[in-house]
């Protein structure tokens, strides 16, 4: 097969699955892996794709109907786990209702989904949420000041409580930095431990959007065991032994599982 | 009969993996001895080495302290030990009497030359067959028997052989709760003639109702055995809680949306007037006893029975779309035993692997990893024989063979029989995904709390008649098992 037929067959291939590893392709395209690592290398410097030990993964397409929120998208980094994490958490909101959407990358997801929605109220501290929300009309976002925190692009009110004083959320979403069997949940950003057990007062539910890379890691600051929580949004690969977990403490577990066909 | 205990010490088995190791298991007779644990420990493995289905690699059974040795089905018959299985084990073309009286021919009738006559054996049929509140025709051929009546009919055929040891391997997976009490009632009156009775199962109300005794297998050994009295021993709570039924269900309502198939007023078969419609986002609920025209309600749908009236029409596609259905029959029937496990999930369509017109093994086998890695399938290569498969995994390959076949419509019926509590959540979480897609699933269960859990709608079906379309919104178990009494 000749390099350019190779070259375009990666791209369908990686355009259909999103990821796949070296072996697979030099599987599937009759070449040796030392060649497919050229081919990818070549496509990486081309922007089409990222590499990673073993493998690689395509880089989010330029969207162009979200022309307004490209300049979040370009200051958030493209996780595909996060995204479906985000169309789940976006259809258990329902109209009408008043959301609270903390920091983090997660909840940005949660927030771009929600663009095609109205009738919907948000509550949120993350400038990612405010930016990508911030021309969609028939969405009411409030946002609360405060200092601003540089490295999380998130905002820490002087006085949360009185912020909240006789406000009540119908939910709450949070994403967390670690989440252990032993250790629960866990932060490093110190700050947004008060965020999170604050709003959780004034809520009706809360929810964690937890993707799989955050499971069995440890952070600094504990916010509360796993069963903090009735609602856990994550994506399908996570361990056997937090399935059980959630199934055995009565958590509602949402994971994502990625249907769409590929095609090799 | 006498009283006696079949025992094992240090049975194992070994196969590519160790599947069965070093049991110690002690059954008593006249006690209900259920044998719990997730999918894929061991259990049916354990089971069919008693029954002589499997041959041990090493250890030895013995029945009243004394060895005795199994090496084939027969010779664990003549001790009395009888299994009915999970997958089906009859003759489907035979008539429902063949079927009973095949092998039990010399205990139906006295003589020892002659088969006995048909009046003779139709009598035993219909006196067993009645114990269980069926009323089959005899001459009619198994295969047009539904799941549950295929069950029976084998425990039927067991029972002729005047069992000592009965082994039941998941009997209540596909019933619904008040078959389950026509068929425990009767297991009670075979544990007052000294049976000892032995089951599988995942049904945790089953287990506290009924069973006298329980085992928990883990990785192949019995971690655990605990007798009635010891049912509220923090010990034995721990390992059920673990195994505990009431799931909390991630219910996921979308907003529905393109009307995908429109089933307008059919009769036809069993059903009369049957009316509703399954939209784009959403999971309906299709509840009914066993023979209430669920059954013919999906041949309508695929267009295999003929109607007397009314349509089924599917708005939006111009030609008859792909429907992926799962159907009630058993795990082994649906799968091409022979054939591996890449071949079994990319049969739903050939099309997909092909390369210069014919179908490439290379594809097919990453098709197959692919989705044996998607479906979290544990212990499982793709080189692993589909017949040494545990069950929840055949029915888990199943699923992996609808899904690969891409389309919008979707007929499960009783996806969940036979998963664990872990499968079963990634299950759900796949109709989630489904309807995400804008596909549109029909959930066919005799588990109400999965339906109102999963379920936006709920179609009730009695005697062909639908007798309610509701919302699960305010509705209860109680409710629900009301209106179809």
């Amino acid at each position: 097969m000749f390099k350019i037929e190779r070259i375009r067959r990666i791209k369908e291939i990686l355009k259909d699955c999103g990821q796949i590893d070296v072996s697979s392709l030099s599987t599937l395209l009759n070449v040796s892996d030392a060649t497919i690592r050229n081919d990818l290398e070549e496509l990486e410097q081309e922007g089409f794709l990222t590499r990673f030990h073993g493998g690689a993964t395509i880089n989010p397409p330029e969207s162009k109907e979200h022309s307004a929120g490209t300049s979040w998208d370009n200051m958030v980094e493209y996780d595909k786990n996060k995204e479906d994490i985000g169309v789940i958490a976006s259809k258990l909101i329902r109209e009408r209702e008043w959301i609270f959407l903390g920091p983090g990358t997660t909840t940005y997801y949660i927030a771009k989904a929600l663009r095609e929605r109205s009738n919907i109220n948000i509550l949120t501290n993350n400038f990612g949420v405010a930016g990508v929300l911030r021309d969609v009309p028939n969405i009411k976002v409030l946002f609360l000041g405060g200092q601003m925190e540089h490295q999380g692009n998130y905002t820490i009110p002087d006085d949360l409580n009185k912020e909240l004083h006789n406000i009540y959320l119908d939910k709450a979403f949070f994403s967390i930095d670690g989440l252990d069997l032993h250790a629960g949940y866990t932060l490093s950003d110190t700050a947004v431990y008060d965020i999170i057990l604050t709003v959780m007062e004034r809520s009706r539910e809360t929810i964690m959007a937890v993707d799989c890379s955050k499971f069995d890691q440890r952070a600094f600051m504990k916010v509360g065991d796993i069963d903090l929580v009735n609602t856990v949004i994550t994506n399908v690969n996570i361990p056997d032994v937090y399935k059980r977990y959630f199934i055995e403490h009565g958590i509602r577990a949402y994971t994502s599982f990625d249907l769409k066909p590929i095609t090799f | 009969m006498e009283e006696f205990t079949i025992e094992t010490k240090n049975l194992t088995k070994i196969s590519d993996r160790k599947l069965v190791d070093n049991i110690n298991f002690t059954a008593y007779s006249g006690e209900i001895h259920a044998i719990i644990g997730s999918n894929g420990e061991g259990k049916t493995v354990f089971a069919k080495l008693l029954a002589g289905v499997r041959q041990k690699t090493s250890g030895s059974i013995l029945i009243n302290g004394s060895d005795v040795q199994i090496h084939d089905i027969v010779s664990a018959q003549n001790l009395g030990i009888y299994m009915i299985q999970q997958e089906q084990v009859l003759f489907p073309a035979l008539t429902v009497r063949d079927n009973i009286i095949s092998g039990n021919e010399r205990k139906v009738g006295s003589s020892r030359i002659w088969a006995p006559s048909k009046k003779k054996a139709d009598q035993i049929c219909r006196q067993y067959l009645s114990k269980f509140g069926l009323d089959l025709d005899l001459d009619a051929p198994v295969s047009s028997l539904s799941a549950m009546e295929k069950r029976i009919v084998q425990l039927v055929r067991a029972l002729l052989g005047r069992p000592r040891v009965l082994i039941l391997d998941e009997l209540s997976s596909s019933l619904t709760s008040q078959e389950i009490e026509i068929t425990f009632r009767f297991l009670e009156e075979l544990k007052r003639e000294q049976v000892a009775i032995i089951i599988i199962t995942h049904n945790y109300s089953v287990l506290l109702r009924y069973c006298d005794r329980v085992s928990i297998i883990n990785d192949g050994t019995i971690i655990g055995s605990y007798s009635r009295e010891e049912f509220s021993n923090p010990d034995f709570r721990e390992h059920i809680d673990k195994l505990k039924m009431n799931f909390t269900y991630p219910s996921l309502r979308l907003t529905p949306g393109e009307e995908l198939v429109k089933i307008d007023h059919i009769s036809g078969g069993m059903l009369k007037d049957v009316h509703f419609s399954l939209r784009e986002g959403e999971i309906i609920g299709l509840a009914g006893l066993v023979s209430s025209g669920r059954t013919s309600l999906v041949k309508a749908i695929m267009g295999d029975l003929k109607l007397t009236s009314g349509a089924v029409t599917f708005p939006g596609s111009k030609e008859r779309p792909f429907i992926n259905i799962i159907s009630e029959v058993d795990a082994d029937m649906a799968l091409f035993n022979c054939q591996s496990i890449p071949f079994n999930i990319t049969a739903s369509n050939f099309k997909r692997i092909t390369r210069h017109g014919f179908t490439s093994n290379k594809k097919m086998n990453l098709y197959g990893r692919h989705y044996l890695d998607k479906l979290c399938f544990r212990n499982v290569k793709p080189d692993t024989r589909v017949a040494h498969l545990s069950t929840g995994n055949k029915q888990k390959l199943i699923i992996a063979r609808s899904l690969f076949n891409h389309s919008n419509i979707y007929i499960y019926n009783e996806p969940t029989k036979n998963l664990d509590a872990t499968s079963r959540l990634e299950l759900y979480n796949i109709l989630n995904a489904l309807i995400l897609e804008g596909a549109t699933v029909l959930l066919i269960s005799s588990d109400f709390s999965e339906l109102i859990g999963m379920c936006s709608r709920i179609i009730l079906l009695k005697d062909g008649r639908q007798i309610g379309n509701y919302s699960t919104n305010y509705l209860s178990v109680e409710a629900l098992s009301k209106e179809l009494e």
